[in-house]
Parts: structure tokens; sequence; C-alpha cells
């Protein structure tokens, strides 16, 4: 058994990344291993920053603005949003979309049932649009963070269906077709800014903006990233080893931030 | 109409002659092939005694316009009542996703559009403003764009920057689920509340047919001892239905909590079209109206989802 869980490296590793100020979107999360990675390793990330290097930090999640995630209530109702401690409780949906328009958010998380060597992403249907394979759930907000946010960071598992050379479906764009051509299609300049999975981390090349390799997680090899990908990603020459979670990490981790498995479950 | 320097809201149903009517009388005022909003956000407070009243009348080719859907969709997708829904998500959160309306669409049998989530809430901002049409600038290199030759590209006569037109939401029905209103049509909000209530407030000012359902009708003496609650006054409210437990398996903020066992009941019997026209027969088809309904939940098990009220 490993000392650490690959979620708590990914906590640890967006931790790092979160710098003190920033404002960072939560969506609401559905079920199983798509709330883990679009709440829970958010959430639990974001905790560890405000406790580390960054108390500034803070999330905007539903209609609660800063909310205290120093203690997370046992069930999220409706009723304990409600009553959760935090800054501001705007129930005028406008005034998120406004602040999302405005280039506010710094940070916001994503999934996908498919992305592409440009960081293209595809929540909406596998296979021919109006007659799908699999239909899924549509668009979500997922346009308008790789529009507008800052650093899109993609927290997504590994897998050759997931990792395409090219996604059924731009639901959200990336950087299109590398070079310039996100700022040709009217966006402003920006796109996915890390891909973080369960083997590696990726970022973007500045030229081509195609997705390049940056470090793989502690005793993962090349091959075994590369096995579980559609495309081959551009790999530099010497390859970084993500950093592993520290000992007081992994103790805020399992003791203060999610006591209760919530967050991180398996 | 299109050289008129003033396009009125369109009002394409006629109102019912008085405010407060049974379940069926509001079902009965959409028709076979109305363009609908249903209040609430994902699977919180939709007005789901309305929406079973539109399966039992057999209600058909529905057209849905939303924001974030649930259960209120694929109901209807399920029924055999939908067209077509507009919106940014249909899917049962943590309960998975929405079943019926997935099958029907890769059968080919539901259209869905697809609008992200913030342009789906501005489609209702451009209603609500009485607008043609709400400006975006940033669906370029999408391929919801590709597939919707409803939005057309235009460059701003301004700026010349490139812009995309996005129809509005331009319902002819909005039905939203509340806590409270009188017999005038004044409907009362609470004072605590989430995205999902205020959330209603933008939608039903999208429509002049607005048609609210309620936990309760109050006197208007208790509306004018509360009119800060007030928030949506009986001049934007077409017909008030009484419903206690409306939003049934969803919940009603301060009232009633999600009926988990009941949304697990949904989500097995969604697995197929037979075993869901067997969950509609039995639940929907099978009970007369939104009390017989009731009846068959039980008072014990009714009782338990009651919440303690925040408001």
């Amino acid at each position: 058994m490993a000392a650490f869980s690959m979620n708590e490296l990914i906590v640890a590793y967006l931790a790092r990344e979160i710098e003190d100020g920033d404002l960072c979107f939560v969506g609401v999360g559905t079920n199983g291993r798509a709330f883990t990675l679009a709440v829970g390793i958010p959430l639990a990330a974001v905790r560890l920053a405000q406790m580390r290097h960054a108390p500034g930090a803070a999330v905007y999640w539903g209609n609660l603005l800063e909310p205290d995630l120093s203690a997370f209530p046992e069930r999220l109702n409706q009723d304990a949003f409600t009553r959760w401690p935090g800054a501001a409780a705007p129930t005028d949906t406008g005034i998120k979309c406004d602040m999302l328009s405005r280039g506010r958010f710094d940070v916001c998380f994503n999934s996908a049932a498919q992305i592409d060597r440009h960081g293209n992403m595809n929540i909406t249907a596998i296979g021919d649009r109006d007659r799908p394979k699999v239909r899924l759930v549509g668009a979500l907000a997922q346009p308008d963070h790789a529009a507008f946010v800052r650093r899109p960071y993609i927290v997504m598992d590994l897998d050759r269906r997931s990792f395409v050379e090219r996604v059924d479906f731009v639901t959200s764009v990336g950087h299109l077709d590398g070079g310039t051509s996100r700022e040709a299609a009217g966006l402003a300049p920006g796109g996915p800014h890390r891909v973080v999975t369960d083997l590696a981390v990726f970022d973007f090349t500045p030229e081509t903006r195609e997705m390049r390799l940056v470090s793989l997680h502690p005793g993962v090899a090349l091959g075994d990233v590369t096995d579980r990908m559609g495309f081959r990603p551009a790999v530099p020459d010497s390859i970084a080893v993500t950093d592993p979670p520290r000992a007081d990490d992994l103790d805020a981790i399992r003791l203060r931030i999610d006591p209760n498995n919530i967050l991180l479950r398996e | 109409m299109a050289s008129a320097s003033f396009l009125p809201p369109r009002r394409t149903i006629p109102f019912p002659d008085r405010k407060v009517v049974t379940m069926a009388e509001a079902a009965s005022l959409v028709p076979d092939g109305a363009r609908v909003a249903i209040g609430g956000f994902a699977n919180y407070q939709r007005p789901m005694a309305f929406v079973r009243e539109l399966v039992r009348q057999r209600r058909r080719d529905l057209t849905v316009v939303g924001t974030v859907s649930g259960i209120e969709v694929d109901m209807l997708a399920g029924a055999g009542a939908l067209k077509k829904v507009e919106t940014s998500y249909v899917g049962l959160e943590k309960y998975g996703l929405a079943r019926n309306i997935r099958r029907r669409n890769e059968a080919g049998t539901v259209e869905i559009v697809d609008y992200p989530e913030v342009l789906s809430f501005d489609r209702f901002r451009a209603s609500r403003e009485n607008l043609t049409f709400w400006p975006s600038a940033y669906l370029g290199g999408t391929d919801i764009l590709t597939h919707n030759p409803d939005i057309k590209a235009f460059d701003c006569p301004l700026t010349g920057r490139k812009l995309y037109a996005v129809p509005p939401a331009d319902p002819e029905v909005v039905v939203i689920h509340a806590g409270a209103a009188d017999e005038a049509g004044n409907v009362l909000w609470p004072s605590r509340r989430l995205m999902p209530q205020e959330l209603d407030l933008d939608t039903a000012q999208s429509a002049e047919m607005v048609i609210v359902t309620v936990e309760k009708i109050v006197s208007n003496q208790f509306v004018r001892r509360n009119p800060t609650l007030n928030m949506l006054p009986a001049y934007r409210t077409a017909a008030i239905v009484e419903a206690p437990c409306g939003a049934h398996p969803t919940p009603t903020l301060g009232r009633f909590v999600i009926d988990d066992a009941h949304m697990q009941a949904y989500v097995a019997a969604s697995a197929s079209d037979e075993a869901f026209d067997a969950y509609l027969d039995e639940w929907v088809r099978g009970t007369a109206d939104h009390a017989a309904y009731l009846e068959k939940l039980g008072a014990a098990h009714v009782m338990r989802l009651q919440e303690i009220a925040t408001i």
C-alpha cells in the first residue's frame, strides 16, 4: 500500500499551484468519481493552500462566496448551504455569471468525457452529435470557464477513450487547433493551464499549444502514460517527477480537511 | 411584425378567467407543441405536480427551454411529451445521468439544443428585457455554434468585433413552484433563499403566461404583512394552483427535503422504456390528481420529508 493515495497527491499538487488571493470557481458536481474530481479534490486543494501559503485564496461554490472550508457539513443539502458560514451568499445568478464573463475568476477545475491534444473538451456527445452513440450531460459552464477563467485546471483520469486525438464535439475551446487559432476564433488568450491526471501532469507548449508532459507521478514510467493516451503528447528531454505530498500535507488532509472521507472518497 | 418599432411580448395563450385554478385547469392552459420554461434548478424545487398533470393529459411535442435541467425534462421525455429541450445540462446530479432523455436522444426522437450555462441564463435576460437576441462574444470554435443554425454571427456595429446573436428564451408559458401565494396572485419568496429560488424569479419575468404552483394559498392580509417577501406581484402572474408538496420528489426550500428513496426508484425505473412506462402507470397515470398522488405516497412518508423551515 502506497504511503499516500493518488487523490492526496493531486490535492497537494493543486494546493501548491493555488496562489494567495486566487478566486476559484468550484462546480456543484454530480456523483461518484465525477464528484471527487470536480468538487472534492478542488475544495480540499484550496483548503490546503489556505492552510499553507495562500490564506487569501477563496472559493465561489454554488451561491456561496468564501464558504468556510474549515468544517464541512455532514450533508450537502439545500438547507446546509443556507446555513453555511461564508463571506456572502448572493442568490442572483447574474452576479456570478457577470464576474465570470468579466474575467474575475483566477482558477477553475474541469473534467470531461474527452479531451484532445489541444485541450478542447467534450461533455456533450460521443459519436455523431445528432444521433449520438452516447449522449452526455450537455455543456454546463465549461465553455464559459474555458473562455474566461485565467488558469483552468483540468483534473481527469488518464484513459485512451478520454485522451483522444480530436474530440467528437468541441463543448469548450482549449487551444483549438494550436498556434494562435484560439485567438483567431475570437477568444481571449488563455485556455487550459494544466492537465492533472492520476499518472502525470501536463501543460501546453507555448508555440504549438499541444499537450506536453510536465512531470510523472512517483513510480510512473513514460510508457505507462502513453499507453493510456490516444495521442502522443510532447515529451521534453528531461522529465520531472511530481512532488509527492509531504507528511504534514497528509496529516492536514486526513485529520483536518477531510476526516470523514467525504471529499476524497475513492 | 419585423417593421414594428415595438414588438409586444408574445402572448400566444389566453389567460384563464380567474387566478386560482385547479391543477388540471392549469395544465390544460399548455397546448400541445407549446414552448415552456419549468422553474427550479437541476433537481431542486421543480413544479413536478404540474409536470405529472401534463403527462396525465398526454401532452405532446413540447419544447422546454431551460438553464440547468433535471428530472422534469427527463420525465417529459420518458412520457413521450417532449420534442425538444434547449438547455445547458440535463441530468440527475448525484443520481447520475438522465436516462430517459438520453435513450430518446440516442434514438433520434428527442432533440437537445446545447447552450453554455451563462448563455442559457442570458437567453432569459433577453426575454425579460423583450430583446430579440442576446449578443455573445465567446462561441467561436465550439461545436455548440456549428450545430445551432439559430445562432447568427454578426459584426458589432460599434467596434467591428465578431459577435453571435443568440436567440432569446421566449417561453410561451412559465411554470414555477413556490411557497405561498394569495388568491390575487401575489407570490411570496423565502427571505433566506438560494439560486434555484432566485432563478425562478428571473424565469417568471421572461413571459406573461406565468403559472405558479404553491405549497399553500394564504390570505391577502398575510401578503400585506410581508410585502418584502412578495417578489412576484399579482401583475406578473396568470394562474395560481395550490399543490402541497408539489415539487416531490425534488425539495422545496424550507418545506421538504429531496425524497432520496423515490429518486432512486425513479432512476431504476428509467433504465428502460418498459420499466418507465410501468412507473408512469403506477405513479402518474394511475393517480387521478395530485391529491391522489399524495395519498399514494402516504402521510407518514410525506411527513418524514418535512424540513424545519428556514424562512
